[in-house]
């Protein structure tokens, strides 16, 4: 190992951190499994990584637009700032994930072997984000898929979660096949796996017989994603996992996924894009209404919180209609930052309710008034409505993107989508205030009570103080 | 003198309040949400009085912005003239009768209150169309809490689509305020959502029309205008007592003065082409109104229609471009707030001794509780407009402006008067005389009375010196004019070209270069 090999090392020493704590876990865990020290390995692993990830991430930016590390790894990796920017969120929802499993009670058993599968899939996840190179990028998706796979079917007691699994495995398996198609069409076409080259290869060539691959791809990637015509692997898989498995699946897988969305559609795809952009536009018109008409119906929580989170995903992928415009990156990002939030107190609350029904939610108000107060302050951000301005802002940004490029019967569409989520949103704080025969008041572990008052308490902040979170997008895009 | 302090301690205040409530509930502090509820309302008032010693005020156009941040353009920016003074100085009056008048004793019903009473303010105040649009929106969650934790079982329904109705238009306006701010950047290089910024974009009449109707349809739902009434009378008659002398009273001027502070100065051309068929869109309004107010079974409802019927005299003033029919029409906002703040006490008096309020079961309450009754019949007067009260002279100049533009116009709106007295004084025939009331009706106490007195002194004063009211609105309304007068002057024709009531020494040229 000579110099030249760590320093490129070092652009993404957070994701060799996080294989090597998965491996020192697997070695631990066949000598003794004791839960404390296991938590502590982990959680340790996983808060270094966001650590030195935040510190590439601020060293990046002080250097301005030229990252201090772009170019790394013999042009396989990328470490820039919106790199750096996407892995951190994935790294801090990863953190998240972690610290809610850790003090979970249903893993008791096997907590080691599972926390292990959630190291790798974080680091599949991590280099997926960094990859500009195809074969990287589809080996990363796949270690982060067939890890979340494995991960949803890991309470083998629930016939709910092997059913989800398999589900997961089938939708997901077509998905990468897809993917896997179109991937290789471009490194065909190209003779090279480099997404630039890729380009460069396309740009100067006859495109008809790569527009179909694109299509492929474009669907496979709808397919990871959870958009309309792929999306009904969602709902089934976010209520048959585990809660804390969960929690990973909405927050970081998703984080993952939108960012390998980003880079190859602003890598690759960017050359097809004015055919590509009614592709979008279908896709995004009709998840937002289907996902939110379908929410209406349902009775478990972590359902809807699934139909509704595949509507925020439609939102946040108007990004993907015009990625060379910072007003769509802009959207984009800021969406992501304020849904990954969201979507973390909601399914972290469903776990501490303890139940999926809808019903549990009855008289929260005398039950905990804490739950009460953070569970409101999530659906009044997700609503978009005052006193909770920042999920406003997101969706004032989405609008702004779609409106400035003339998209006016899209943000007309979406806007029915905010008034049907509104809907299922209010009766959720509405029975949190209704009177209720049961009085038993709700335990909530330290730990959560914590980390719930610092996601709230973020979503609160960046209402009233919304402008360095604003500066700093801005300055990414 | 810096008043930036004060004005902005008139949005801060409620919010502190309302805040201090929520922070001392959970940490489980004792409070006496009342006693907090109705001290600050007396701040607030004393404020606003102190603000009149700005000596221009009328015609003040004071404003003073602060960037929030750069990134999406949008300023705490506020605007104190005339009219915003007026409706502020109304509303503060009003949420103190409220806190008088409400006996709720959970701080989450007063919390609410301070946060719909900081988004009224902030409305009023605003100059930024997303600061104005964030206050809009501030409102809506804080009534929709108040609608449904503290009313009856059979109202639930009708709370959502309430909200969800009116917040289909407001997110049509979002709409509509981002497009006009990113056409502002598209034509001149920075993000602003300002509404001097926001003016002075062009937009071809197309555009302009279709979002002038997105603001419209967003205010026509908030003030109900015709065709968008429907979560009226369901909403108002079970809304619980204090809650819907807070909607009929004080929301809907929301609705109303957006109109004029934000859909005409921003589209002139556009607006002048809408004009006619708002007016009979309120004309239909009127007299839809008044003939189902007469057929309704429950005093509540009664007033619920006669709501809808007096909002549309306003929208039929700011309809009917000249300077008699806009200060009629914002005259028509205050005598509203003050009738209907009113009519919905006395409803609650009612529906709080009885249960219920069934027209029929209850007659003769004259006999039994005088003081009742005759606050029932004055009030009911005021809503006749009769002269010497405050809907007088705004509905006279409503009238008088709709029958110079169009003879039939008039003629409609004039039996709408006819109608109002029509079912008014039958809801007082039927309710207050006729064969004694047999249960028991407890007359009103000292409380109830001096609110209803303090009200009523009022509407008899404004209506006997109503240039209170016009002196402090005119100059906004010759500014609004003026806008018009520079833009396609063939829309409408007045009668006599020289119309224009100034003051003096202010030429139009004077007034147009004022920003």
């Amino acid at each position: 190992m000579n110099n030249e090999f760590l320093i490129n090392l070092l652009p993404i020493f957070p994701g060799v951190l996080l294989l090597i704590t998965g491996l020192i876990l697997m070695l631990r865990s066949s000598f003794s499994e004791d839960t404390n020290v296991v938590n502590l390995y982990a959680t340790g692993g996983a808060l270094l990584a966001c650590l030195l990830e935040f510190a590439i991430l601020i060293s990046n930016c002080s250097a301005c637009s030229q990252g201090a590390f772009s170019g790394g790894a013999y042009g396989i990796l990328a470490s820039d700032a919106l790199t750096s920017f996407f892995r951190f969120l994935f790294l801090l929802a990863f953190l998240f994930s972690i610290v809610n499993l850790c003090f979970d009670k249903l893993f008791q058993d096997k907590k080691s072997s599972v926390l292990i599968i959630l190291f790798f899939a974080s680091v599949g996840g991590y280099f997926l984000i960094s990859a500009r190179e195809v074969i990287t990028w589809y080996l990363s998706l796949e270690l982060m898929s067939l890890s979340s796979y494995v991960l949803v079917a890991a309470h083998l007691s629930d016939k709910k979660s092997s059913e989800a699994a398999i589900k997961y495995f089938v939708a997901g398996a077509l998905g990468s096949a897809l993917i896997l198609f179109g991937l290789v069409c471009f490194y065909g076409f190209s003779g090279s796996g480099n997404f630039t080259e890729i380009y460069q290869a396309i740009s100067v060539a006859d495109t008809k017989f790569i527009a179909l691959s694109s299509i492929f791809l474009l669907s496979g990637l709808t397919f990871k994603l959870g958009l309309f015509p792929f999306h009904y692997w969602v709902a089934d898989v976010y209520q048959g996992a585990a809660r804390s498995i969960t929690v990973f699946l909405s927050s970081a897988v998703k984080v993952a996924i939108v960012a390998a969305t980003f880079f190859i559609c602003r890598d690759i795809l960017v050359f097809f894009q004015e055919h590509l952009v009614k592709f979008w536009w279908v896709v995004l018109a009709l998840s937002s209404l289907l996902a939110n008409i379908m929410a209406l119906r349902q009775k478990s929580l972590s359902r809807l919180v699934a139909y509704s989170s595949i509507a925020n995903t439609a939102y946040l992928s108007v990004g993907f209609l015009h990625l060379e415009k910072a007003d769509f990156k802009l959207a984009l990002l800021n969406y992501l930052v304020i849904y990954i939030l969201m979507t973390l107190i909601s399914f972290i609350s469903i776990s501490v309710l303890q139940s999926d029904d809808k019903k549990s939610l009855l008289g929260l108000s005398k039950r905990s008034p804490f739950l009460t107060a953070v569970i409101l302050i999530n659906l009044l951000a997700l609503a978009g409505l005052p006193p909770l301005l920042v999920g406003l802002f997101a969706k004032i940004y989405v609008l702004k993107a779609a409106l400035s490029a003339k998209y006016v019967g899209l943000s007309i569409i979406f806007i029915i989508g905010f008034v049907i989520g509104c809907y299922y949103y209010l009766k959720l704080i509405a029975a949190m205030f209704t009177e209720s025969e049961n009085s038993a008041s709700l335990i909530i572990p330290v730990i959560t009570k914590i980390i719930l008052f610092i996601l709230a308490g973020t979503l609160v902040y960046y209402t009233f103080f919304p402008v360095r979170l604003y500066d700093f997008l801005g300055k990414l895009v | 003198m810096r008043y930036e302090l004060i004005i902005i301690s008139l949005v801060l205040l409620p919010l502190l309040s309302a805040v201090t409530l929520l922070t001392g509930n959970m940490l489980k502090i004792k409070l006496n949400p009342r006693l907090l509820f109705q001290t600050t309302a007396w701040l607030l008032l004393i404020t606003i009085f102190f603000l009149s010693i700005i000596e221009t005020l009328p015609a003040y156009q004071f404003a003073f912005r602060y960037l929030w941040f750069k990134s999406l353009g949008v300023h705490f920016a506020f605007l104190l003239d005339g009219l915003s003074y007026l409706l502020l100085l109304v509303s503060a009056l009003i949420f103190l009768l409220l806190g008088v008048f409400s006996k709720e004793e959970e701080s989450s019903y007063y919390s609410s209150l301070l946060l719909v009473q900081t988004g009224l303010f902030g409305v009023l105040l605003a100059d930024d169309a997303l600061f104005f649009y964030f206050s809009y929106e501030l409102m809506l969650f804080p009534v929709f809490y108040i609608l449904y934790v503290f009313g009856n079982n059979e109202s639930k329904e009708s709370v959502y689509k309430f909200f969800l109705y009116t917040l289909f238009g407001s997110l049509l306006m979002l709409a509509a305020i981002i497009y006009c701010g990113v056409s502002y950047q598209a034509q001149f290089g920075k993000l602003s959502f300002l509404l001097s910024d926001l003016a002075k974009t062009d937009f071809n009449l197309t555009t302009a029309k279709y979002l002038l109707s997105g603001f419209l349809v967003a205010f026509a739902v908030k003030s109900p205008i015709f065709p968008f009434h429907s979560w009226l009378p369901k909403t108002y008659s079970s809304a619980p007592a204090g809650a819907s002398v807070l909607l009929a009273a004080l929301l809907f001027q929301t609705g109303v003065y957006g109109i004029f502070r934000f859909a005409m100065p921003l589209f002139p051309e556009a607006y002048q082409v809408c004009a006619p068929y708002l007016a009979i869109l309120a004309v239909i309004g009127i007299v839809y109104g008044a003939l189902l107010a007469w057929r309704q079974t429950t005093v509540k409802r009664v007033f619920a229609y006669s709501s809808v019927s007096h909002v549309a005299y306003s929208i039929l003033g700011l309809s009917i471009i000249g300077v008699i029919g806009i200060t009629g029409g914002l005259f028509q906002i205050v005598s509203h707030i003050f009738i209907a703040c009113g009519l919905f006490m006395l409803a609650g008096f009612l529906y709080k001794r009885l249960s219920h309020d069934n027209i029929q079961d209850i007659s003769g309450l004259a006999s039994v509780a005088p003081k009742f009754s005759f606050f029932m019949l004055a009030y009911s007067l005021a809503a006749i407009s009769v002269p010497l009260t405050i809907n007088f002279p705004g509905e006279f100049m409503v009238l008088q402006a709709a029958y110079e533009y169009n003879q039939w116009l008039g003629i409609f709106a004039l039996l709408g008067v006819v109608l109002g007295a029509v079912y008014m004084l039958g809801l007082c025939k039927k309710i207050l005389f006729g064969k004694a009331f047999n249960q028991e009706f407890r007359d009103l106490n000292k409380e109830e009375n001096s609110l209803l007195l303090a009200l009523f002194a009022l509407v008899l004063t404004c209506g006997i010196f109503p240039k209170i009211i016009t002196s402090l609105v005119i100059p906004a309304v010759n500014n609004q004019v003026a806008i018009f007068s520079e833009n396609a002057p063939e829309a409408i024709q007045y009668k006599d070209q020289n119309e224009y009531y100034l003051p003096e020494g202010i030429t139009l040229t004077k007034l147009m270069n004022n920003e």
